[in-house]
This record gives structure tokens, C-alpha cells and sequence, in this order.
């Protein structure tokens, strides 16, 4: 196809000619643009520009989506392995039935044998069938043993998945054991008891390390309900932006964050609240609950005796 | 474990990745302003170009060459018409509406790509809208694929061709004038 070739290269060389062309332009461009340093003396970037650029490079724009997959990861997962559990539940049950329904029925069938010289293969069948049945509503009544066993066992070793909260309903924290402090970071309530009318919980994060740490601005807020973590939403729930917003601390500094109680639905009698945050490859809590009156009235009223 | 392994980086690209951003930060921002004249805008601009280079270090083989110059330079634009884009949304809907290929057959435009034409190209490229210069640039100077042209401009494979040919179209236009212009000098 000597024809062709020619044609190709023709458009090659048409090609090579429109990018040198660009080329060329985009030399003429480059030649207006002044040096770096110039350029640094007329603009000096912005503060937000320049902790979105330090997450950027610190992880090439990796951990945001990490902090996110990590999170719906979590989420997937256990959806997962609550199926996986259900359906070893449901297939343990099914396995049950027929290994009681196959032993019953093989015991019936040498029953039927035994006093019977020569029955019928359809007489034979039919009452070792309905004895079947029988055993299998045994069966099923028998599997149903080891299902609420296991409902008991989880039920004591595993909290509920979701649990009624001021009127709704709140999920297991992914985390249930968290520290509060590491040997160089530290983060802290303002007060291990708050004030009902507080306008704002301040969480202190406190870096005692040598080197820079990061962390998330948005904080996640769980309550402790029958010795369990649960996931209390925000009324209004962060942006993508404000989810992402990572901070920056230097070393031998702290940093105060903000929850505002106008965000949440506040059950003040709960046993306990803590306030989550999500640093680099770290989460840790900082506990805290709300102010009882009438402890209080009886503190006073003790220190009145006194 | 997939998972896990798709996350990791290597120190090679990272140290790459800082050096870029070290070495061209005021320069891409300079590139930026010039195209939004808005100081902010233009950081806006800046953090999505090298969020976009991430995903294409690859094509970064001398942090120093001329040529990573030239390719932060067409992100950085593209980036930057982005945000004009978004901010004049009326405009950007009329044109990504219609889906329509030009008719390749009027497509003429390698006639008018020869050696004679040279400076008429020249003149007519620096004369196009940047918004098809920078697709011109990827596909060209960049030798980048529609579906990676496509993702840099956050926009469908199809619109991504639409747009090419279009740039195509426009710069045959100019390049027709020109030429007429020049017969008729004669």
C-alpha cells in the first residue's frame, strides 16, 4: 500500500509541522513570563493555599481520598460481614435441618424395614416422609437453638448495630477503644463536664512532637450508650471542603477546635460524650458530659451541712 | 490488599511531585493570573493543576526540561478556563449543549498546514481562543489520548473530540482568511 504510506506520512509531516507550530507559540508565551523570584515578589500565597498545598505534597494528594475510602471502607465492611454472618447463620440452619432430617429419615426408613417383610416402596415412603416433616419442624424448632444462642453470645460480647437516640437513630462508632493522648499528641475538652446552655466545646489539640503533625478539622462527636460508642450526626452535616480541611501544627504548639452543641441533638443524661479526631494515621477522643443539676444541688446541699 | 497497593506511592514520585511544585508554584500561579486576573482565582487554579499532575506524573520525565514547563504551563490554563467557564456558566452550557462533531469531510485544514503557511500559523495559533489551544497542546505537544485529554478537562471523551475538532475547525477558519487576505495583497 504504497499509496497510503505516502498519505500518512504526508498527514505526519502536516502533524510535525502544527506542533512545531504550537511549539513555537508556546515559546513566544513562555517569554513573557517573568522569573520565579519576580513572580514571588508580586504574590505571596495565601494561607489556605498553602496548607491544601503542604496535604497536597506531604501525601501527593493520596490521604484525603484514604481518610474517605478508610471510612466507607469500614462502613462496606461491615455491612459485608453482617451478610457474611447471616447467611452462615442461614446456611448453618438449612445444613441442621437436612442432617436431622436426613439421620431421622434414614432411622424411619430401618424402622419401616424392620416389621414390615415387604411394604410398598409408596407405603414405605409416606410415613417416613411425614415423620420427616415432623423432624424437620424439630429440626427448625432445634435450629432455632443455637440462633438465639448466638443472638445471646452477640448479644453480650457485641453492642447493637443502631440504637434509639433522642428520636432517631445512631450507628456503632467504627472505633470503640480510642486513647486520648500519645506520648507527643494530646487532645483535650475544655471541661470533663459541660455546661448545658454551653454555647461551644472547645477541643485543644496539643503537639508535643518534634516534627509537624496534621489533622482534620472536622471532628466527629459519639455518645456512649450501655457501654457501647455510638455515632451522633451533626444536624447539618460539613461540606466536602470542610471534611477535607486538614491543619497543620507545628511542633510545641496547640490548637483549639470548636463543636457547636446547636448541631447536634444532646441527650444531656448521657453517661458520657467524646469528641473524635482524626489525625495523621492517629484517631484519638477526648471525653466529656453534661452538667447534672440535681448532682449538683446535692453537692451544695452537702457543702451547705458541712 | 488491591486497595491498599493502589495507595502507595513511590519516594521517587513523591520527591518528583515536591520538586515540581518548589521549582514552578509562582510560575504556574503567574500563568493562572494571567488568564483570570484574580490573585485568588488563580491559586484556585494552581491547586487543581498539580492535583491533576498527580494523576499524570508519568508524563513528567525531567523535573528541569523545557517540556514539564510547557505541560504544567497547559494544565495550569486549562484549569484556569475551568474556572472562567464555571463563572460565565451561560456560555459554557450554550457550547457543551450541542454535541455535534463538525463535518469531517469540511475538515480541510491539513491543506492549509504547509511550509508557506508557516507564519500564518504561527499568527493564527496565537490568535486562538485558549480554550482550544490547550486541546491542541495535550493532543499535540503533549501526546496525550482523548479519555486523558477528557479527565484533565473534566469533561466527557465525547465533548473532549467535539471540542478538538472544533479548535480544528476555528483555526482552518483563520488560517482561510489569512491566506485570502494574502492572495488578495497580491
Amino acid at each position: 500500500m504504497p499509496g497510503s504510506d505516502k498519505k500518512d506520512k504526508a498527514l505526519d509531516a502536516k502533524e510535525e509541522l502544527l506542533k512545531e507550530a504550537l511549539d513555537a507559540c508556546m515559546e513566544e508565551q513562555l517569554s513573557f513570563i517573568p522569573p520565579e523570584c519576580e513572580i514571588a515578589r508580586m504574590h505571596t500565597f495565601s494561607q489556605e493555599f498553602r496548607e491544601y498545598m503542604e496535604k497536597l505534597l506531604k501525601t501527593k494528594g493520596r490521604p484525603e481520598r484514604r481518610t474517605i475510602h478508610r471510612k466507607e471502607f469500614i462502613y462496606s465492611f461491615n455491612r459485608v460481614a453482617a451478610c457474611i454472618l447471616v447467611l452462615f447463620v442461614v446456611a448453618g440452619v438449612f445444613a441442621g435441618g437436612l442432617l436431622l432430617v436426613s439421620k431421622s429419615g434414614s432411622k424411619s426408613s430401618t424402622d419401616m424395614s424392620a416389621p414390615a417383610e415387604a411394604p410398598s416402596e409408596t407405603e414405605a415412603e409416606a410415613p417416613a416422609s411425614e415423620e420427616g416433616g415432623a423432624d424437620r419442624d424439630t429440626a427448625a424448632g432445634g435450629a432455632e437453638e443455637p440462633d438465639e444462642a448466638l443472638a445471646g453470645d452477640s448479644g453480650e460480647a457485641l453492642a447493637p448495630e443502631s440504637v434509639e437516640y433522642m428520636g432517631g437513630r445512631i450507628f456503632l462508632a467504627d472505633n470503640q477503644r480510642l486513647q486520648e493522648k500519645t506520648e507527643t499528641v494530646k487532645t483535650l475538652v475544655n471541661s470533663p463536664v459541660i455546661a448545658r446552655d454551653a454555647e461551644s466545646i472547645k477541643v485543644t489539640i496539643g503537639n508535643m512532637d518534634e516534627r509537624p503533625i496534621y489533622y482534620y478539622a472536622s471532628m466527629d462527636l459519639e455518645v456512649l450508650i450501655d457501654g457501647a460508642w455510638y455515632l451522633v450526626p451533626p444536624k447539618e452535616k460539613p461540606t466536602e471542603e470542610e471534611e477535607r480541611r486538614l491543619v497543620s501544627l507545628e511542633p510545641g504548639m496547640a490548637q483549639d477546635e470548636e463543636i457547636f452543641p446547636d448541631n447536634y441533638e444532646f441527650d444531656y443524661d448521657a453517661e458520657m460524650y467524646r469528641v473524635v479526631t482524626y489525625l495523621d494515621g492517629l484517631i484519638l477522643c477526648s471525653q466529656f458530659r453534661f452538667e447534672n443539676p440535681e448532682e449538683d444541688l446535692e453537692e451544695a446541699l452537702e457543702q451547705t451541712w458541712e | 490488599m488491591l486497595l491498599y497497593l493502589s495507595m502507595l506511592d513511590t519516594q521517587e514520585e513523591k520527591d518528583k511531585f515536591t520538586l515540581i511544585y518548589e521549582q514552578y508554584q509562582q510560575f504556574c500561579w503567574y500563568v493562572a493570573y494571567q488568564l483570570l486576573g484574580d490573585a485568588h482565582l488563580a491559586e484556585d487554579a494552581v491547586q487543581e493543576a498539580f492535583l491533576a499532575l498527580t494523576r499524570h506524573l508519568d508524563k513528567v520525565e525531567n523535573v528541569d526540561s523545557p517540556r514539564t514547563k510547557k505541560f504544567l504551563m497547559t494544565i495550569v490554563k486549562s484549569k484556569a478556563i475551568d474556572i472562567l467557564r464555571k463563572n460565565k456558566a451561560e456560555t459554557c452550557s450554550s457550547e457543551d449543549i450541542s454535541l455535534e462533531i463538525p463535518d469531517p469531510s469540511s475538515d480541510i485544514l491539513d491543506q492549509y498546514i504547509t511550509k508557506e503557511n508557516y507564519d500564518y500559523l504561527i499568527s493564527c495559533i496565537l490568535e486562538l481562543d485558549e480554550a482550544y489551544r490547550v486541546v491542541f497542546e495535550y493532543k499535540y505537544l503533549h501526546q496525550m489520548s482523548d479519555t486523558e485529554i477528557a479527565g484533565l478537562l473534566n469533561i466527557s471523551p465525547k465533548l473532549a473530540n467535539v471540542r478538538f475538532y472544533r479548535a480544528r475547525k476555528k483555526l482552518q477558519e483563520m488560517l482561510e482568511k489569512e491566506v485570502a487576505g494574502r492572495a488578495g495583497k497580491r
